[in-house]
């Protein structure tokens, strides 16, 4: 099976044609990589804090944007591979709060190995409910995980009494620096990253989630396996989330029943910010790569200026309705 | 042809960001003055505790270590056994996703229990409508009295309306009209006491010459945020006096969040050693503890939390950083709202304010308050 696509850009495949047919010139921003102005709002972003913060530009600051960026951006690994299939994930941030929960709960009633294997399967358990009643019960995406954001957060409450769990000697995830004093949820994000960069770039599995989100009935046709690629992407994200739940109650030393709040949100403002489009058949890891960090920066640069957490917010939410409103713009101009 | 006619907008997207960015940076200015506008929407609302914390704060300025006041803290006390036979009451819960709320929610039931009586619990879910409907339902269930814990002052007078007209005691939000008793937190002199310790650490420590005063609050929390902070500032301030120094404020009464927001903050910190971080709660700490921990400045930071949560017992009790934290003993709520609720539905006349005798807790007496295991 051959799939004449490329990674990233299911749609805009096809050459640049004039109304005659001709091809046209490239223009010099067309020729620039979809991720430039990201790549600009970062750099734009990084030199303004620069400017204004003594203590924005050195290394240790960098490390403290990637480390507060890599539990959502374990998550958002699996979510731009959902994404691209045209699928959602909601429930990610309460599946972080559930198999969190699990670890800790487990742990104190035995050892932590057996916590941890517990903790991850809770994540597997998740994927897999999302998976099934996707792929085989056929339920919409965002009914599905809606559904199962509210049941395992419900879950997770139940299991912690609805309290804080607090959880001893499992800070080595979540605090080691194991080299170059980068953390260890650093190392994980950029793996977990690279991993998804490599999934999503050179097998057939990856390859294939951009048809079926470009046009599943013709992914379909061609021979992809539809339902059981969709359900690995859902299997693969509650793995996701189970280690994203395990360096999160690491770095914490506590298992919270509100940890996961609003997590979707922020995974999915990085994965739209990233350039991958909500109709599915775009997107790329890199992109969300460069999302997480914009997100991050802007965070990071914020509090280092003191700004008022309302005017926080602002900016945050003004981030988001820019990332999808640049999406829906991306697709009514594509539909011209 | 996407890619074409999308670059533009693309462009024209990233300026708009940085424009929005550059708003927020000019309109932004310091948490402090955020906290200010804050106060100002609430003024109307806490001017009598405003008079009253003026005076503390102009005695805090001249050095001065008078306290808040304590008027209105009654005893816990246990419902007479048979009391509540055959009368039903009800409970409006905060929100299930609040820790705090499910330590009242359980001790309330324990205590409806005790007394016999017969206990309708809703839960409000941290919003109105929810809070609403739970008073028409308490109100088709011929509810005798009932104990109000939702979080919105602004609605209390539609759900008064809505539910039936009984004996109404308020938990922690004031509930106007249809309140009898406002019982719960006395939040200033709970923030009082836990900032007058530390200001006493960092008077017998650094002789107050400290480096930096975090403060982690949450300003949704309107007037709560307001009284509990003030009260830390105005008691840091009655013993160590004078503007606080290098004080910082951040919107972080969220674990992860207050994680995230200190490991900044912390690197905006470099080479200080003395820094005093107070919360409106335990969680905000724990998370500053472990922001601290990763950066490997455990010992720079030096804390104070609200509430003596269960999940923070075992902190208190063996990580010397962490200085006083006022316990408000959530999971005994039940032992004044139930026994002052059905002494109200006996015709009885009973105070219009019950306020939680808070202790602080701190390593050496922790033990003696709660029960710490499994450390």
């Amino acid at each position: 099976m051959e799939l004449n696509m490329s990674p990233g850009s299911a749609s805009s495949a096809a050459p640049a044609l004039d109304p005659q047919g001709k091809r046209r010139r490239d223009p010099l921003l067309s020729r620039l990589p979809e991720t430039a102005p990201l790549i600009v709002v970062l750099i734009g972003l990084g030199l303004f804090f620069t400017i204004k913060s003594p203590y924005f530009f050195n290394y240790d600051n960098f490390l403290n944007i990637l480390t507060a960026a890599s539990i959502a951006g374990i998550i958002a690994a699996p979510a731009t591979l959902l994404m691209v299939g045209a699928q959602f994930d909601l429930s990610v941030g309460s599946g972080l709060t559930f198999c969190g929960v699990v670890v800790a709960h487990f742990a104190g009633d035995m050892s932590l190995g057996p916590a941890i294997v517990l903790g991850v399967a809770a994540g597997m358990v998740l994927g897999s409910v999302n998976g099934i009643l996707v792929t085989v019960v056929g339920v919409n995406p965002l009914i599905t995980t809606l559904g199962t954001l509210a049941a395992f957060v419900g879950l997770a409450r139940v299991i912690s009494d609805g309290q804080t769990l607090p959880i001893t000697h499992f800070s080595t995830l979540g605090t080691a620096r194991p080299f170059f004093e980068i953390p260890l949820p650093v190392l994980i994000f950029a793996a977990v990253m690279l991993a998804f960069w490599v999934l999503m770039r050179f097998t057939i599995f990856g390859r294939s989630m951009y048809a079926i989100g470009a046009n599943p009935v013709a992914a379909r046709l061609a021979g992809i396996r539809v339902k059981r690629f969709i359900f690995a992407a859902f299997f693969l994200s509650g793995v996701c989330v189970a280690l994203a739940a395990l360096v999160n109650i690491s770095q914490l030393s506590a298992a919270s029943p509100t940890a996961g709040n609003g997590l979707e949100l922020s995974v999915i403002t990085a994965v739209v910010l990233g350039g991958a489009s909500l109709a599915g058949g775009r997107g790329t890891i890199i992109g969300t790569v460069l999302g997480l960090l914009v997100i991050g920066t802007l965070n990071n640069g914020l509090v280092l200026l003191d700004v008022s957490s309302f005017w926080q917010e602002v900016a945050r939410g003004v981030l988001l309705i820019l990332a999808v409103s640049f999406d829906q713009l991306r697709l009514k101009l594509g539909t011209r | 042809m996407i890619r074409k006619v999308c670059r533009p907008a693309a462009w024209v997207a990233m300026l708009c960001l940085v424009l929005a960015l550059g708003l927020a940076a000019c309109g932004g200015g310091s948490d402090s003055s955020s906290t200010a506008g804050a106060e100002e929407t609430t003024e109307a609302e806490s001017a009598g505790t405003e008079a009253a914390g003026n005076e503390a704060e102009a005695e805090a300025e001249t050095g001065s270590t008078a306290e808040v006041s304590k008027e209105g803290i009654v005893e816990f006390r246990k419902p007479k056994a048979g009391s509540g036979a055959g009368k039903k009451i009800g409970l409006i819960e905060l929100g299930s996703s609040v820790p705090f709320s499910n330590l009242v929610t359980k001790s309330v039931e324990k205590a409806a229990k005790e007394a016999g009586a017969e206990l309708v619990a809703c839960d409000s879910e941290l919003e109105g409508q929810p809070a609403l409907d739970c008073a028409k339902s308490f109100a088709t269930q011929g509810v005798e009295g009932y104990l109000n814990f939702q979080q919105d002052a602004e609605l209390s007078e539609a759900i008064c309306k809505a539910g039936p007209q009984v004996p109404v005691i308020a938990i922690d939000i004031t509930q106007e009209p249809c309140e009898i008793a406002f019982m719960g937190a006395d939040n200033e002199y709970a923030g009082f006491l836990a900032g007058k310790a530390v200001g006493e650490f960092a008077k017998n420590e650094w002789n107050c010459e400290y480096d930096a005063y975090v403060s982690m609050e949450e300003p949704e929390a309107g007037s709560v945020n307001e009284e509990r902070m003030g009260g830390y500032r105005k008691g840091f301030q009655s013993i160590c006096p004078g503007e606080l120094k290098n004080e910082k404020t951040l919107n972080a009464g969220r674990t992860d969040i207050a994680r995230t927001q200190f490991t900044d903050t912390l690197t905006a910190l470099p080479g200080q050693s003395k820094i005093v971080v107070v919360a409106i709660n335990d969680d905000a700490i724990l998370g500053a503890l472990a922001a601290a921990k990763t950066a490997g400045r455990e010992s720079d930071v030096f804390v104070s939390g609200q509430g003596a949560d269960p999940s923070s017992w075992c902190e208190i009790a063996h990580n010397p950083q962490w200085i006083a934290d006022t316990a408000y003993f959530p999971e005994r709520y039940g032992e004044i709202g139930v026994p002052y609720l059905l002494e109200a539905l006996e015709g009885k006349e009973i105070p219009t304010k019950l306020l939680v005798p808070h202790e602080l807790v701190n390593s050496k007496n922790i033990e003696q308050v709660y029960e710490v295991t499994g450390c």
